[in-house]
C-alpha cells in the first residue's frame, strides 16, 4: 500500500543508498595513489515495484553491488608486456655494467694496455742491448697480465651478481605465487558469501603482474581462483595450492633453475625460462657474459703461447748461465700428457742447444741437439739426451728439480743459449720464456723474469755458426711481428679486443633501444588501464556533490513525510 | 580519453624523466667535448675510433724510433766524414813523402804523424752511441777494431744490419759495419804499410800505398753514400708520419669529439624542454575542482 509509511520507507532507503555512494567516492579519493587500485563504484537499482491501481508504484532505490572499473583484456595484454619489459630492462642494465668493465673507449683498456706492451718490445728492437728497455717490457707485461687477470675477476664477479639477482627474484616469485594461493582462498571465501572482493582482486592481480615482470606465466581463472603456470608448463598456483622453484649454482659458475614437485623431486626448466627478469638474467650469463670470458680467455692463451714461442729460442746480452721450467705432473709421462698447460701443442721436432765459453764476444764450443716426438718424448728423456750428446762434454748440467721443473746448468764458467725448437716443447716447459700461465685465470710474468729483467731475450744466435751477437734484435722484431698476425679468429689481439668492445657495443645499444621501445609499449598500456581504472578526483568530487544533494533531497522527502504524518495526527484531536 | 589523477602525473613524471635524461646526455657531452662515451652511444664510430687509437699508437713510437735511427746514422756520416778526411791527409803525406826532396828525417815525422791518422780511424771505427759501438754490427758490445803494438789490426765486429722498424711498415737497417771496409778494402794493412815504409825510408813502399789509400777511400765514399741516402729515407718517413699523425688526428676527432656549436645549441634546445615540463607540471597540479569548491 503506498501510504505515507511507504514515503518514509522510500526516504530512508534513498538516505542508505547516497550514503552508501559516499562512502564508496570516499575509499576512491583515498586510494587515488595506491598501486594497482581499480576504482569501484556503486551499482544503483529500483527497488522491485508493488502492484496497485492503477499501476506498479516504484519503492525508492536499493543499492545492487559495489564494482570494480577493470577491463580483464587490458590486464592480459599487460602481464605479457611486462614479462617482455622486464627481461628487456634486467638485461640493459647489466650490459651498462658490462660496457664499464669493458670501458672500451677510455685510455686505460685492455686494449691501451696491449699497445703499450707492444711499444715496449718496439723499443727493446731498437736498442737490443737495453736493460731499461727490458725492464719496460716487463713492467708492460706485468699490467696486461694484471688488467685480463682483473678483467675475468670482474666478469667473474657479474656472473655472481647475477646469479644472486636470479636467486634473490626467485624467492620473490615464490612469494608472490604464495599470495595469489591465499588471495585465491579469501576471494573464494568472500565471494561464496555473496560479497564483491573487490580490493582483494585488486591484490591478486598487482601480484600476477609483478610475477609476469619476473617470468613468463599462463593463468587463467576457475571456481578455486586463478591457476598459474610457470615456464615450461610447470603449475605454479592452482586454487589454495601453489608449487615454488629454486636455483642451483652449476660448475660452470651459471644458475639453473628448478622446479618442486609436490613430492620434492627437482624439475630442470632453466632451458624453457622465456621472456621475464630471470629468464633475461639467465641468458645474459649463458649467452653474453660466459662468450666474454671465453674469449678473454682464448686472447690470453694466444697471447702467452706466441709470446713465449718467439722468446724460448732467443738471446740476451749474455749466454744463459742457468734456466729453470714450468713443473710437470710426471718426469716420465710424455710431455704432451703431464699437465703443461699448452703441453698439447708440443709437435715433432728438433731443440739445438749452443754451448759457450765465457769470453766476451762469447765463443760457440758446440751444439746439443734434442729429437722431441710428441705423445712419447719425457722430460726425462729430454734431460738424458743433454746430458749424453757428445758435444755437451759436461759443459751444460740438466736435471729435474723435486718439483718436476727442467733445470739447465752451465758448467765451467761458460754459458748456453737456444738457437732452435721447432717442437714447442720448450715454450710449454716455460724455458726462458716471458709470461706463465694458461689463460685469463693466471696469466702473469715468469718468475725467472721477474727476478732478473734481463733474461727477456730480444736476439737469436745463429743456428749453424752459434755467433752470438748481443746486437741482434730478430726475437724482439719477430715478437713485434706477432702484433698484426692474425691469432685470434682471423684477427690480431688487439683486433679481436676492438671486435669484442665493438660487437658489445653493438648489443648493448640494441637492448637499450628494445628496452626503451618496451617501456613505452608498457607506458601505453599502462595509461589506457589507468585510464579506465584509475581514479579522477574532479570525477569523485562531482559524484560526492551528486550524493550530497541526493541525500539532502531523501531528507527533504522524509522530513514532508513527517509533516504529512503530522497533519494526520492533528485532524485526529 | 577519461583522465585519470594517476594518469596524469605518471605522465608528467615520464615527461620529466626524459627531459632530465636527454639533458643529462647532453651536459655529459659538453663536458667531456666527445660524442660517443661508450661504444654503444654509436657502435660504428667506436669500431673506427678504436682503430684509429690503434693506428695513432704506432706513431709517436715510430717517431721516436725513426730519430734515433736518424741519430744514429748522422753519427755515422760524420765518423765516416773524419775517416775520409783521414784519409786524405794520408794521401797527401804519402805524396809529398814518396817525391825525392823528402828526407830520412820528413819521413820519420811523417811517420809519426801517419800512426795518429791510425789511431784516429781506428777511433772512428770504435764510436759509440750510448753502450752500443755503432760500426760493430750486432756484435756491439765489443770495440770492433783494435791494434796490437805492431800496428796489426784485430776485428771483432760483424757486417750483421740491425734493421729496425721505423712506422708505416718500413724497415730500415740502422747501421753499416765496418770491418768490411777496414780489413777487406785493406785500409788499415795500407797505412800500417805506409807507416813502415816511411820509418823504413823506402820511397817505392810509400807511392805502393797511395793506390790502396784511393780504393779506400773510394770504398769510404760508396759507405758514405750509403748512409746519407738512408738518412734521407728516414727523414721522408718522419714527414710522412708527421703527416699522417696529423690526418689520423683530424679523423678520429671527426668521430670522437662532439661539435661544440651544435651540442651547445642542443644543450639551450632541451633546457627550454625541460623548462617546459616543469612549467607544466606546476600548472597541472593547480588545476582540481578542489580549488574551485569551497
Amino acid at each position: 500500500m503506498a501510504g505515507i509509511q511507504s514515503v518514509l520507507d522510500i526516504g530512508q532507503w534513498a538516505l542508505h543508498a547516497q550514503q552508501l555512494g559516499m562512502a564508496v567516492t570516499a575509499h576512491n579519493v583515498a586510494n587515488v595513489n595506491t598501486q594497482g587500485y581499480s576504482r569501484q563504484r556503486l551499482i544503483l537499482e529500483p527497488a522491485t515495484p508493488e502492484n496497485y491501481q492503477p499501476g506498479q508504484i516504484g519503492r525508492g532505490v536499493r543499492a545492487a553491488s559495489i564494482e570494480r572499473v577493470y577491463d580483464r583484456f587490458l590486464g592480459l595484454q599487460l602481464r605479457n608486456e611486462l614479462s617482455t619489459k622486464g627481461s628487456l630492462q634486467a638485461q640493459s642494465s647489466y650490459y651498462k655494467q658490462l660496457e664499464s668493465i669493458f670501458s672500451g673507449l677510455s685510455d686505460s683498456d685492455l686494449g691501451s694496455e696491449l699497445r703499450a706492451f707492444w711499444s715496449a718490445w718496439d723499443e727493446l728492437s731498437i736498442h737490443p742491448e737495453g736493460g731499461t728497455e727490458r725492464v719496460g717490457v716487463r713492467e708492460a707485461a706485468l699490467q696486461v697480465a694484471s688488467r685480463i687477470r682483473g678483467l675475468r675477476e670482474k666478469l667473474v664477479g657479474l656472473q655472481e651478481q647475477l646469479n644472486r639477482s636470479i636467486r634473490v627474484s626467485l624467492d620473490r616469485a615464490n612469494e608472490l605465487s604464495s599470495q595469489v594461493a591465499q588471495l585465491n582462498i579469501q576471494i573464494k571465501r568472500t565471494e561464496g558469501s555473496g560479497q564483491n572482493a573487490n580490493d582483494l582482486r585488486d591484490m591478486r592481480d598487482k601480484a600476477l603482474d609483478e610475477l609476469a615482470g619476473l617470468m613468463e606465466i599462463q593463468f587463467w581463472e576457475t571456481q578455486d581462483g586463478f591457476s598459474v603456470v610457470g615456464p615450461g608448463g610447470v603449475a605454479l598456483v592452482e586454487g589454495p595450492n601453489h608449487w615454488s622453484l629454486t636455483s642451483q649454482t652449476a660448475d660452470t659458475g651459471l644458475e639453473e633453475i628448478f622446479w618442486k614437485s609436490s613430492s620434492g623431486a627437482l624439475v630442470p626448466i632453466t632451458d624453457k625460462m622465456g621472456a621475464g627478469a630471470i629468464g633475461g638474467m639467465l641468458r645474459l650469463g649463458q649467452e653474453v657474459v660466459s662468450r666474454e670470458l671465453d674469449r678473454l680467455d682464448r686472447l690470453s692463451a694466444e697471447l702467452i703461447w706466441n709470446v713465449n714461442q718467439q722468446l724460448s729460442t732467443s738471446s740476451g746480452k749474455t749466454p744463459f748461465t742457468s734456466l729453470v721450467g714450468q713443473a710437470v705432473s710426471d718426469p716420465s709421462q710424455p710431455l704432451t700428457d703431464s699437465g703443461l698447460p699448452f703441453g698439447e701443442r708440443i709437435i715433432d721436432g728438433e731443440i739445438h742447444i749452443w754451448l759457450y765459453d765465457g769470453g766476451n764476444p762469447p765463443a760457440a764450443l758446440g751444439r746439443v741437439e734434442v729429437n722431441v716426438t710428441a705423445g712419447v718424448t719425457t722430460l726425462q728423456d729430454l734431460v738424458d739426451q743433454i746430458q749424453n750428446d757428445p758435444d755437451n762434454a759436461g759443459r751444460l748440467q740438466a736435471s729435474i728439480t723435486a718439483e718436476g721443473r727442467l733445470n739447465l746448468q752451465a758448467a765451467g764458467g761458460g754459458g748456453f743459449a737456444i738457437s732452435q725448437d721447432t717442437s714447442g716443447a720448450l715454450a710449454a716447459l716455460e724455458i726462458n720464456t716471458l709470461f706463465t700461465g694458461s689463460g685469463s685465470l693466471d696469466i702473469n710474468v715468469s718468475r725467472a723474469v721477474m727476478q732478473e729483467s734481463r733474461l727477456i731475450g730480444a736476439g737469436r744466435v745463429e743456428d749453424l755458426t752459434g755467433a752470438f751477437s748481443p746486437g741482434d734484435n730478430r726475437a724482439a722484431l719477430e715478437v713485434l711481428a706477432l702484433r698484426d698476425s692474425p691469432l685470434l679468429d682471423g684477427e690480431s689481439l688487439e683486433q679481436a679486443w676492438s671486435s669484442a668492445v665493438a660487437g658489445l657495443g653493438v648489443e648493448a645499444s640494441g637492448a637499450y633501444r628494445v628496452a626503451d621501445y618496451q617501456d613505452q609499449v608498457v607506458e601505453q598500456l599502462e595509461q589506457q588501464r589507468s585510464s579506465t581504472s584509475g581514479v579522477n578526483l574532479d570525477e569523485e568530487m562531482v559524484k560526492l556533490l551528486e550524493y550530497q544533494w541526493a541525500y539532502q533531497a531523501a531528507a527533504r522527502l522524509i522530513e514532508t513525510g513527517r509533516h504529512m504524518m503530522q497533519s494526520l495526527i492533528e485532524m485526529m484531536r | 580519453m577519461r583522465v585519470s589523477q594517476k594518469l596524469l602525473m605518471e605522465s608528467t613524471y615520464n615527461q620529466l624523466n626524459r627531459a632530465g635524461e636527454g639533458l643529462l646526455k647532453l651536459l655529459e657531452q659538453a663536458s667531456t667535448g666527445k660524442r660517443v662515451l661508450n661504444p654503444s652511444d654509436d657502435p660504428v664510430s667506436a669500431n673506427r675510433i678504436m682503430e684509429m687509437k690503434n693506428e695513432l699508437s704506432r706513431i709517436d713510437p715510430a717517431k721516436r724510433k725513426s730519430q734515433y735511427v736518424n741519430s744514429w746514422l748522422s753519427m755515422s756520416e760524420s765518423a765516416l766524414q773524419n775517416m775520409e778526411e783521414v784519409l786524405v791527409r794520408a794521401k797527401e803525406i804519402a805524396l809529398s813523402q814518396s817525391s825525392a826532396t823528402a828526407t830520412s828525417q820528413t819521413r820519420a815525422g811523417a811517420a809519426v804523424e801517419v800512426r795518429q791518422l791510425y789511431d784516429q780511424i781506428v777511433a772512428l771505427a770504435n764510436t759509440r752511441l750510448g753502450d752500443r759501438y755503432i760500426f760493430g754490427g750486432t756484435q756491439s758490445l765489443v770495440p770492433p777494431v783494435e791494434r796490437d803494438d805492431d800496428y796489426q789490426a784485430s776485428f771483432n765486429g760483424n757486417e750483421e744490419s740491425i734493421e729496425v722498424g721505423v712506422g708505416l711498415g718500413r724497415k730500415v737497417a740502422m747501421n753499416v759495419g765496418i770491418t768490411g771496409l777496414l780489413r777487406d778494402n785493406q785500409v788499415l794493412d795500407t797505412l800500417r804499410g805506409l807507416i813502415q815504409g816511411l820509418e823504413n825510408n823506402d820511397p817505392q813502399a810509400i807511392s805502393a800505398s797511395l793506390d790502396g789509400l784511393d780504393s779506400g777511400y773510394d770504398a769510404l765514399l760508396e759507405l758514405h753514400g750509403e748512409v746519407g741516402s738512408r738518412v734521407k729515407a728516414v727523414e721522408a718517413n718522419l714527414e710522412n708520419l708527421g703527416d699522417l699523425q696529423l690526418n689520423l688526428e683530424g679523423t678520429l676527432s671527426d668521430y670522437q669529439d662532439a661539435d661544440m656549436a651544435k651540442l651547445l645549441t642542443d644543450l639551450a634546445n632541451q633546457q627550454t624542454a625541460y623548462e617546459a615540463a616543469l612549467r607544466t607540471t606546476a600548472m597541472i597540479t593547480r588545476l582540481s575542482l578542489i580549488e574551485f569548491l569551497s
